[in-house]
């Protein structure tokens, strides 16, 4: 029997129109995916030119409310958590300074210089361009971190571009809404009041994070080994963490308006879990863990880059003259483009003398420029303007010059991003390790058959002559795989240490699930196998500073660089 | 020269594998023992404190262990004589203090440092070749 939307108790058209819209955008999400895997275009990219055209569609297929708390509270704390989650802390610690420098110093410049630029050549009011700045400051390293993993670019470029974004996005919310407040009437922009603003609400909201993930890695992931609830309390402090620092007055009962950086509360419990929860975690807790993430994250980036073609091709330009529309987007793409500029490789030459042993390599500083996309959190910022106390053809303007500046940076820099990166010689040893993997993973599945193979033949499932012919045949392809990861190795040496590296890390993953399988049967006493897992753990964590610093190219003894 | 050594000294880099296969060819074709010294040196292990140094040293000693095995397995000379010393310390002290405890014969060093061939030459009293960390393709 088939029911009619409104005869499904208690069903509501608007709730089934927007869970029906959902589904449709997963569906184009998926047939993106299949696609862009049989033409060079990244992922990213697809979505926004989908979305794009996603506009032009008849009305009612996909009606769906995108605002800007829809991507700031529901799509960007997993995203941000994710991120942080990943982000090995040693190698974060140890370009900490450059990181901050950029996301705080940087973002604090480049909105002023913004702002100072764009008020220059287009006619809108001091603070609604300083409010531009600030939203424009905030990279989205989404699409450009997954260029880093497919091209096997050095994690520390990875490190220094992802973990500028995540802070420089809560340095250019404070500096958005601080301008936002002081355009309100009655309201005035005081720079004292703005630094201690800043300094509440960003070490308040760190603070808060750390707490967060403190509870969860020692209290939870640390004595409960359930996958299922391990990876419920992560998704909890996820979100958890965002809503406590953005409704903390309310939530403890004085200034209601009172709160703290939501996006920092996330990255600070994200650090905290990654750095400390998952090495509490048993290795399938782990395994399901970062399987649910995968997923999660993947699903709100395909949201995300879709809801933001699908929000600028549907952009009013309301009274706008179709020459300042022109002349506004072509002003900000200049200005953004010249002051990241700027800021990339002043900074770095600052750096460079300041602290010459983590300065920023001249190839880095390249990609650093011409990877500061602009993504998400600019757009929902944006958004948040047109509900705010500018005139309507000042917040149309800054509308139209984010959305060039996001779309600009997405489809030309995001799709320059990987010739930019071959050449600069960037490009590391990914394709050679996925042709190493493809070897391993034949070797695998054809041990796998043979094995099944032999199985049967001893069982008596196949008769003798059949098992003897196929187990023959899969040796003989074993060993032919055999040879060409060989070969493979021969060929491209450089992959030796690295292979051994994780083949080490797995083995010990391995030795501590057997440590935990031998403490449950008893056969030990607990306290034993935490003893020995303990020595099991250490080992591993000096395994991300052998990587980190022996397979660095060697310097001359006594060089600094 | 009797129980002769080659002294193949690293203090970390990528394309290391290319290296020591070299520096393992060099040992077979003088019909010397290898002996492989990887050195944490101050400017890249400096900063860890002892107990995080020492496991260093173990992890390194057995990866470094498997990768010879492997270089030696590659070579079709699995029986050859050849052995990892991990130290810790300056590059020069330590590899004059390994130089000095064995019989010498030839000290390689990877080519991405060729400009330290002349000190250690100085210092050691020993050879010093360089030993390519890429391949010729």
């Amino acid at each position: 029997m088939i029911f009619a939307a409104e005869e499904v108790a208690g069903a509501d058209p608007s709730v089934l129109q927007q869970e029906l819209s959902i589904v449709l955008l997963l569906a184009i999400g998926s047939a993106v995916a299949l696609i862009v895997k049989r033409i060079t275009l990244p992922y990213t990219v697809a979505l926004v030119l989908v979305g794009l055209a996603l506009a032009f569609l008849p009305g009612g297929l996909i009606e769906f409310d995108i605002n800007a708390d829809l991507i700031l509270f529901i799509l960007v704390p997993p995203l941000l958590f994710e991120a942080t989650l990943h982000l090995p802390w040693r190698k974060l610690k140890a370009d900490l300074v450059p990181v901050l420098f950029f996301a705080i110093g940087g973002t604090m410049l480049g909105t002023f210089a913004t702002a100072f630029a764009i008020t220059q050549i287009v006619d809108i009011p001091w603070l609604a361009a300083v409010a531009f700045g600030a939203l424009i400051s905030a990279t989205d390293p989404v699409a450009v971190i997954a260029f880093f993993k497919s091209l096997g670019v050095d994690k520390r470029l990875g490190v220094l571009v992802e973990g500028e974004s995540l802070f420089n996005d809560a340095v250019a919310i404070v500096a958005f809404t601080l301008a936002v407040n002081a355009a309100e009437p009655g309201n005035s922009f005081s720079l004292s009041g703005a630094v201690v603003d800043f300094l509440v609400k960003g070490f308040g909201g760190l603070a808060l994070g750390i707490a967060i993930g403190w509870v969860v890695a020692e209290l939870v992931l640390a004595n409960v080994d359930d996958p299922l609830i391990e990876t419920t309390t992560t998704l909890a402090a996820a979100y958890g963490a965002f809503v406590v620092a953005e409704d903390f007055g309310r939530i403890f009962g004085f200034d209601s308006h009172f709160h703290l950086s939501g996006i920092l509360a996330v990255v600070a419990a994200g650090l905290v879990i990654g750095e400390r929860g998952l090495k509490n975690t048993s290795p399938s807790t782990r395994v399901s863990l970062n399987h649910f993430w995968e997923m999660l994250v993947y699903l709100v980036n395909s949201l995300v880059f879709l809801f933001i073609g699908i929000k600028i091709a549907d952009i009013d330009i309301g009274d706008l003259e179709f020459n300042r529309v022109v002349i506004a987007a072509a002003a900000a793409i200049v200005v953004v483009l010249s002051i990241r500029f700027v800021i990339v490789y002043g900074f770095s030459a600052v750096l460079a003398v300041l602290i010459p042993k983590r300065r920023i390599p001249v190839p880095f500083r390249h990609v650093a420029f011409w990877g500061g996309l602009r993504g998400a959190i600019s757009l929902a910022l944006a958004l948040i303007l047109a509900e705010r106390s500018f005139e309507p053809q000042t917040y149309n303007t800054v509308l139209i010059m984010t959305f060039a500046v996001v779309l600009f940076t997405l489809l030309i820099q995001g799709t320059t991003m990987t010739p930019l990166i071959r050449r600069l010689g960037l490009a590391g040893t990914s394709e050679n390790e996925r042709r190493q993997q493809e070897h391993q993973a034949r070797l695998y599945a054809r041990r796998a058959g043979q094995a099944e193979i032999a199985k049967l033949g001893h069982s008596g499932v196949l008769f003798s002559e059949m098992a003897s012919a196929l187990s023959a045949t899969y040796d003989a392809e074993v060993r032919e795989t055999s040879q060409d990861l060989a070969g493979h190795f021969r060929a491209h040496p450089e992959l030796e240490l690295s292979m051994l590296l994780q083949a080490r890390r797995d083995a010990l993953t391995a030795e501590q699930s057997a440590l935990l399988e031998l403490s449950r049967s008893g056969l030990v006493e607990i306290e034993v196998a935490e003893h020995v897992a303990s020595e099991i753990t250490n080992r591993r964590s000096v395994l991300d500073l052998i990587e980190q610093r022996w397979e660095q190219t060697p310097a001359p003894p006594g060089s600094h660089g | 020269m009797e129980n002769a050594e080659v002294i193949y000294v690293s203090w970390g880099g990528n394309g290391a594998g290319v290296a020591v296969r070299s520096a393992f060819e060099a040992a077979l074709e003088r019909n010397a023992s290898l002996l492989y010294l990887a050195i944490l040196d101050e400017q890249h292990f400096g900063d860890l404190d002892d107990i995080h140094v020492s496991l260093v040293v173990d992890e390194l000693e057995w990866l470094l262990d498997a990768q010879l095995r492997l270089v030696a397995n590659q070579l079709n000379a699995e029986r050859h004589p050849a052995r990892i010393i991990v130290r810790v310390g300056d590059v020069y002290d330590e590899l004059d203090a390994v130089v000095r405890s064995t019989v010498c014969d030839l000290v390689l060093v990877p080519s991405e440092v060729g400009e330290t061939a002349g000190a250690i030459a100085e210092r050691t009293g020993c050879t010093v070749e360089l030993v390519s960390s890429t391949l010729a393709r």
